[in-house]
């Protein structure tokens, strides 16, 4: 009998959060898993105009996870990992629904469509380069984008999973934003 | 390429410059900078994009959305390009046939989308002529299910196509590999059906029907892409000039899709002619897809697939599908003949046969229940509920003639009259003006109890039962619901959010936080609305958006409230209800959208509506009048004439129970506005009194020596709410309050020698002797709107609800003595309200939707410390035992809950029990409609009375057929 998930992935996020690399190893996939499951749910009943709440489904996925009597520090490192599996889930789903040009396997044909589907999918892509720009200069900046944007953490949750003041992640945020938004806007 | 470094150089400076004030930055990066222009440059960007105010985390996808508002994607042709006469903005799809475009018609400022197919697809002239011819007609037809096509040319060989710019996604993406409900397969499609019909009409054939080229609008519009591609793309083989060739379809063209195969029709794959009626084969496949969420003919091979669709019958829908019946069956069988002769001739059938099968028994009801109104309309209603229903089957045969009955209401038929009740279990007690017709006559929406939750039904007049929607638990009730233009969707308001509802399902969506009274939806998509118990009419955009004013209040005129506004058909110009507390000034406008033209066309104290063809419909005391109304005008003609007798209406709502439909539908419900009345209760739930007659009453307190009760009450002529003593030894009410303006939430002082109450006319809360002498005092006035809540043992303090913008209700607390100077309890992004201070003063039970329903919390007092959750699954209304070791509250079920208290240092709770179930009219109205007595054993409850559950509601059909006689 394997042991209750929650009471697995609660473990492994404990000893990763204190130093044994080898339990990530072994916790992404597990989060993976739940996420597309959660993510594929959403996608497919959720369908009013795309806004997937990745808040929303970052959190299912850690009720089904992880011990509520985990700690706030170590929960806060579970919606670290969660923030970039979400990020790769939509980026996933945004480029299938661009079609192969975008790199995407082509499963759904937008050939036909003269029309606003999933408006929003390119724009979704292009953050997402934008972000891994931004990553070649400032990796934490990225990762603190990562962790607000697509985990849906809270400054003193991101700050946590940093290891930086609440501030620094604030001031962080604010200057990344711009450093998007230029992107974004010149592209 | 910025290097790490020179990022962490810009980026340092850049943080630098943000600690600065805006005006003293340039001079600050001059310094910084020296002299260094491209390192200035880089933060002075950085600076342009800076936004400090969306620092708020959000969304991923929505905060994406906001970043990139003004970007436009990578494209071909780059935004900003001309394209003929067009001036694209940006790409929104792409694929095998064509890239999709957002562009611009300066011509007529609007936008439009371009698809741009492949230059290879021109290289025949023939065939690219007979295309623009085709897609010309496709045009010309002006179909609301099929893509509008603007305009046709080539852009250096490429051929493009300007189209009416949708929203909403393909039915393939609807499908997503799952079944829909029947009831939207079958409407989609009938609007298949329909939109073929007309093509096949001219001539045109789709010839390549699929999930992909179907597109489905946010608003449930069904259009279909595409007409005519399938035979540009197709290369062209002189020897068979006009059949089509999928096989080479396949194998020649690169970008279609494998799976497209698996809708063609016999013929196609046999590469024989084709005429309209492959089309309805390929209806046929689509239909068993939505049904089953399977594809009718799908196989491991494209190969196979064609196989299949030659020799194989797919297997019976009902096996993966337990709602469809035998007769739907047969429709989709019929489509999926093998041989085009003996499938459906026309498409124009199978719209008919799809829209009999949509459940259309209710015009046949209606038809064999064709006499007038009985004497006793609910034991009739529920014998013609059951003949119909034994009839059904019998009946089919009489189908269309009734369906043409219902749809088309000539003015020479007679006029029909049917009741129907309510469902089973389900109360529409306490919703009182909840009815709504459809603008096409077909369907009703109401507002009613299911299991003490107010929920949203819909009910097919065709049909024999309504449906409660999903997700609208909680819909208000001082709300009625409304209908879309197009008769799809619903409005509705729940939890303080005007919320929009496909009416055969699907999740509501938020369209703005407002409360409101009543809306109306036009063509363009504008929903006017009434903000709430007070202020004027707002709009927003059905899709969503920002509400903002769209008539104002006149202050000078003592305005109150405008509400039920209702578009006239330019869809420009509204009726809507005033009132005033100077009734002379109350009544029925007319307004625009534009704000420029007001009206008064009539006095009256409650909503009116309008009727084509130009009737102003409202009521006089109990009789629903028409009067003749030039809606161009605005101007009423005539003598008003009545329409029907004893039609329910609530006068604290200012709002008759009637409904009327643009093409000759009525629907009212019968009754009074006398709807309930304050009954004794013991703790088993058994009647042990009742006190007065029945009226409208809604606060009701018990005075402290429980000799009297004061109440709220809606006086029957005028609407106007007013306070009532009742002295209960005796049975006797005396009336309070006396003034022309709302008088409401009598409050007792806690020696019972004061009442203090709210004023609608300015929101001043005053206070008066109980014996009636004396002058009425002002003891707080303030701009907002206020209601008393509480006032504590001590006599201390007033705990009182104010109504602000941005924190919705909050709880503030007035001291009685001293300076008067009231200081904020609660003030959340919440409501709180109903808020009782506990015996001892130390606490404060109140009821908030933090949580995302009501519920009751205990929070210390004065300061605000220690708070803790009392309720279990929903509550409001708390009121204490005098000895403050019980609390009682009402569930959202409406039972009466009791729970043990201990107060100490901590306030501890048990487990809530239920007591019983009551017939409070409303949960969170900022009001109590109970009292305990001070021993928690006896509870008066203002309860709907109880016949009123079971109030038929009428339905007219032809309601102007009468008037020309």
């Amino acid at each position: 009998m394997p042991a209750k998930p929650s009471h697995e992935v609660t473990q492994l996020l404990a000893a990763w959060s204190e130093g044994d690399r080898s339990a990530l190893d072994k916790l992404l996939p597990l989060v993976d898993r739940e996420l597309h499951k959660l993510a594929h749910r959403y996608m497919s009943h959720e369908r009013e105009g795309h806004t997937l709440q990745t808040t929303a489904l970052v959190n299912e996925a850690y009720l089904k996870l992880i011990d509520q009597k985990v700690d706030w520090q170590n929960r806060a490192h579970f919606f670290g990992i969660a923030a970039q599996v979400m990020r790769r889930i939509l980026i996933d789903h945004a480029r299938r629904h661009l079609g192969p040009k975008h790199g995407g396997g082509n499963t759904i044909s937008l050939d036909e469509a003269a029309v606003v589907s999933i408006e929003r999918a390119a724009e979704l892509v292009a953050l997402d380069e934008a972000l891994t720009t931004l990553a070649k200069v400032d990796e934490r900046k990225s990762r603190v984008v990562e962790l607000r944007y697509f985990g849906g953490l809270s400054v003193e949750e991101t700050a946590t999973v940093l290891g930086v003041s609440a501030e620094t992640i604030t001031r962080d945020w604010r200057r990344a934003k711009a450093f998007l938004r230029r992107e974004l806007s010149t592209d | 390429m910025t290097t790490p470094q020179r990022w962490q150089e810009i980026d340092r400076i850049f943080a630098a410059a943000l600690e600065r004030e805006p005006a003293e930055r340039a001079a600050f990066l001059g310094e910084a900078c020296a002299g260094d222009e491209l390192l200035r440059q880089e933060v002075e960007s950085l600076l342009a994009n800076d936004n400090p105010e969306s620092l708020a985390g959000a969304d991923a996808v929505q905060e994406a959305q906001r970043l990139l508002k003004h970007r436009a994607a990578r494209m071909a042709i780059p935004p900003n390009s001309r394209l003929g006469r067009y001036e694209i903005r940006s790409q929104i799809g792409s694929g095998g046939m064509g890239e999709v475009y957002l562009a611009r018609d300066p011509k007529i400022n609007r936008d439009v989308a371009i698809k741009v197919l492949p230059a290879a697809f021109s290289s025949d002239s023939e065939r690219l002529r007979r295309f623009e011819q085709e897609a010309q007609a496709v045009g010309a037809l002006n179909h609301p299910n099929i893509l509008s096509i603007y305009d046709v040319d080539t852009h250096e060989g490429s051929p493009y196509l300007v189209s009416e710019l949708l929203e909403g996604e393909t039915l393939r993406e609807q499908l997503n590999g799952a079944a829909l409900p029947v009831g939207k397969s079958l409407d989609y499609a009938f609007q298949i059906a329909s939109g073929l019909a007309a093509a096949h009409a001219k001539g045109i054939v789709h010839r390549d029907l699929k999930p992909d080229n179907l597109f489905i609008t946010r608003e449930g519009r069904v259009k279909i892409l595409d007409f005519g591609i399938a035979k540009l793309i197709q290369p062209r083989d002189a020897s068979v000039s006009d059949t089509e060739l999928p096989t080479r379809i396949l194998n020649t063209q690169p970008g279609m899709v494998m799976g497209t195969v698996g809708y063609m029709s016999p013929e196609q794959v046999k590469g024989l002619k084709v005429d309209h009626r492959s089309d309805i084969f390929s209806l046929g496949v689509i239909l068993y897809e939505m049904l089953s969420g399977k594809r009718a003919f799908h196989c491991q091979s494209a190969i196979e697939t064609l196989n299949a669709i030659l020799k194989e019958d797919p297997p019976e829908l009902s096996q993966f599908n337990g709602h469809v019946n035998a007769s739907l069956e047969r429709v989709v069988k019929h489509c999926l003949e093998k041989s085009a002769e003996h499938r459906f001739q026309s498409a124009t059938d199978v719209a008919f046969s799809l829209e009999a099968l949509s459940g259309l028994s209710s015009s046949l009801q209606l038809a064999t229940a064709s006499v007038p109104t009985p004497e006793r309309p609910q034991n009739y209603a529920r014998l013609a509920w059951v003949v119909a229903g034994v009839c059904l089957l019998g009946l089919l045969a009489a189908l269309p003639l009734a369906i043409a009955y219902l749809r088309r209401p000539a003015v020479d038929e007679r006029v029909l009259k049917v009741s129907l009740l309510p469902p089973e279990k389900v109360s529409m007690a306490g919703t009182l003006p909840g009815i709504a017709l459809s603008p096409d006559g077909r369907r009703l929406a109401f507002i009613a109890s299911l299991e003490g939750r107010d929920t949203l039904f819909v009910r097919s007049l065709d049909s024999l039962s309504a449906q409660a929607l999903p997700g609208t638990e909680g819909a208000a009730g001082n709300s009625a619901p409304f209908w879309s233009p197009d008769s799809r969707f619903i409005g509705f308001s729940a939890g303080g959010k005007l919320k929009k509802i496909d009416a055969s399902g699907g999740p509501p969506q938020t369209v703005c936080d407002a409360a409101s009274r009543g809306g109306t939806w036009n063509r363009d998509g504008v929903i006017i609305f009434g903000s709430g118990a007070s202020g004027p009419l707002f709009r927003v955009s059905a899709a969503g958006g920002e509400p903002s004013p769209v008539t104002t209040l006149d202050q000078a005129r003592s305005e109150t409230s405008h509400r039920w506004p209702f578009f006239l058909p330019d869809g420009k110009h509204f009726l809507y209800f005033v009132r005033s507390n100077q009734a002379e000034n109350g009544g029925v406008y007319a307004g625009s959208l534009d704000g420029k033209e007001t009206k008064r066309l009539l006095p009256a104290t409650l909503n009116a509506a309008y009727a084509p063809p130009g009737f102003l419909l409202f009521l006089r005391n109990e009789t629903l009048m028409a009067q003749r109304f030039d809606a161009g005008e605005l101007q009423l003609s005539g003598e008003p004439f009545p329409v029907a007798e004893h039609v329910a209406y609530n006068l604290g709502l200012a709002r008759g129970d009637f409904s009327v439909s643009e093409n000759g539908v009525l629907a009212y419900r019968s009754g009074s506005g006398e709807i309930n009345q304050p009954f004794w209760f013991d703790r088993e739930g058994k009647q042990i009194g009742s006190l007065g007659k029945a009226g409208l009453y809604f606060t009701l307190w018990l005075s402290p020596d429980e000799s009297r009760a004061a109440m709220d009450r809606s006086d029957p002529k005028t609407g106007t709410n007013d306070i009532w003593l009742f002295d209960l030894s005796r049975d006797l009410p005396s009336r309070f309050t006396t003034d022309p303006g709302g008088e409401s939430n009598p409050l007792w002082s806690p020696d019972g020698s004061r009442i203090v109450f709210v004023s609608n006319r300015d929101g001043v809360l005053y206070q008066k002797m109980a014996s009636g002498g004396g002058n009425q005092e002002v003891i707080l006035k303030s701009p907002d709107d206020k209601v008393p809540d509480d006032w504590s043992a001590d006599g201390q303090f007033i705990v009182y609800e104010t109504l602000n913008p941005k924190t919705k209700r909050d709880l503030w607390v007035l001291p009685v003595s001293g300076d008067r100077k009231p200081f904020p309890f609660l003030q959340t992004e919440f409501d709180e309200q109903q808020a009782q201070f506990s015996p001892d003063g130390k606490w404060i039970v109140y009821t908030s939707d933090e949580s995302g329903g009501p519920e009751i919390y205990a929070q210390r007092f004065p300061a605000a410390g220690d708070r803790l959750r009392v309720s279990t699954a929903g509550g409001c209304q708390p009121k204490w035992r005098r000895d403050g070791k019980e609390l009682f509250y009402i569930a959202t079920d409406r039972k009466l809950m009791a729970v043990d208290i201990k107060m100490g240092d901590s306030f501890v709770a048990g487990v809530p029990h239920a007591l019983f179930g009551t017939r409070v009219l409303s949960l969170t109205d900022f009001r109590s409609h109970y009292s305990v007595s001070g021993d928690g054993q006896r509870f008066l409850i203002n309860s709907t009375i109880e016949e009123i559950h079971a109030t038929p509601i009428s339905v007219v059909v032809n309601w102007t057929a009468d008037l020309k006689r």
